[in-house]
């Protein structure tokens, strides 16, 4: 399994349901985590699940983006120890048909799809806010490339997402800090019963041949990009769907 | 603009807090080419004034630098 032994690692988003399993996942690899998420109630029990000791949660809204310098800093000032990773799973996932989607809807969802994926990133690969070999994984969607009807406003933000990985790619590498997003196809959550899930996701997971995508799973591969075992992998969308189209 | 003022936007700009006004920026390797396009872009938001090139391309010093930012 992969060594993350006392890397200190800021998981976004962690109280979601991805989120909460990359954090549990990472723990059990060594990793020191730093949990942030909206909800702190939520952060701390995930907290108390988590394995190893010197982890800690730093509540913050990706909304409040003119905030991002200083929550960072904070996080460094706290242990005086420099970050090794940051993986964003930050996101939301609205239904909305391009008859409603207005300009502040968008704006919403870029802000916390991506703008505020931007920011962190710009403010994590600081010199002295990361360490060298540092690694940044981003969760991101095949909708980036293949959105579905509805999705107009999340399809836009993930490719956004995904087309800035190869450009800030080029200029970390000279900070040897590398970054990839995971482009992720239907998840199946283990307490959700398969008959209840809509019929295009139903359809999605019925041609995965290499079975569901689950959380654990995804936590695996976010575990590979941020070891170094994925040492010279930088500037990847990885397409996680479990077919071939 | 302060001395200090103008030290902090170096800091920023370097993402480092170890130079003196002598230190050559050939010794620095986060005087990039990605470095000079931030001078630009700081030139531009802090002192409104459009970086001239060949006054970056001559910059030799950090003094160099912060005598360009009025």
């Amino acid at each position: 399994m992969f060594n993350l032994k006392d890397k200190k690692i800021l998981v976004m988003g962690a109280s979601g349901y991805i989120g909460k399993q990359i954090a549990i996942t990472l723990s059990k690899m060594g990793a020191k985590l730093v949990l942030s998420g909206k909800n702190e109630e939520a952060l701390n029990e995930i907290l108390l699940g988590l394995e190893g000791t010197g982890h800690f949660i730093a509540p913050f809204n990706v909304e409040d983006i003119d905030k991002t310098a200083n929550f960072i800093k904070s996080i460094v000032s706290l242990d005086k120890n420099k970050l090794f990773g940051l993986v964003y799973c930050t996101g939301i996932f609205p239904i909305r048909p391009l008859k409603n989607t207005k300009t502040d809807f968008l704006n919403n969802v870029m802000l916390i799809n991506f703008y505020s994926f931007i920011e962190i990133v710009r403010c994590f690969s600081d010199k002295r806010i990361c360490k060298e070999n540092a690694s940044i994984v981003s969760l991101s969607s095949i909708a980036a490339t293949n959105g579905d009807k509805g999705q107009l406003s999340y399809s836009a933000s993930k490719a956004a997402m995904d087309s800035s990985i190869i450009v800030m790619a080029k200029e970390l590498s000279q900070k040897n800090i590398k970054i990839n997003s995971i482009k992720l196809a239907a998840l199946l959550p283990d307490e959700i019963n398969f008959d209840i899930l809509p019929l295009a996701i139903q359809e999605s997971i019925n041609q995965m041949k290499t079975g569901p995508i689950t959380n654990k799973s995804v936590s695996n591969h976010v575990a590979y990009l941020l070891s170094d075992y994925s040492g010279n992998v930088t500037g990847n969308c990885f397409n996680v769907q479990g077919y071939l189209k | 603009m302060d001395l200090q003022r103008k030290i902090e936007l170096l800091e920023e700009l370097l993402e480092i807090d170890e130079f003196t006004s002598d230190t050559l920026l050939d010794d620095l390797e986060e005087w990039d080419s990605l470095a000079a396009i931030s001078y630009v872009v700081m030139m531009d938001e802090e002192f409104n004034v459009v970086a001239n090139p060949n006054d970056i391309k001559n910059f030799k010093t950090i003094q160099d630098i912060l005598d360009s930012m009025k």
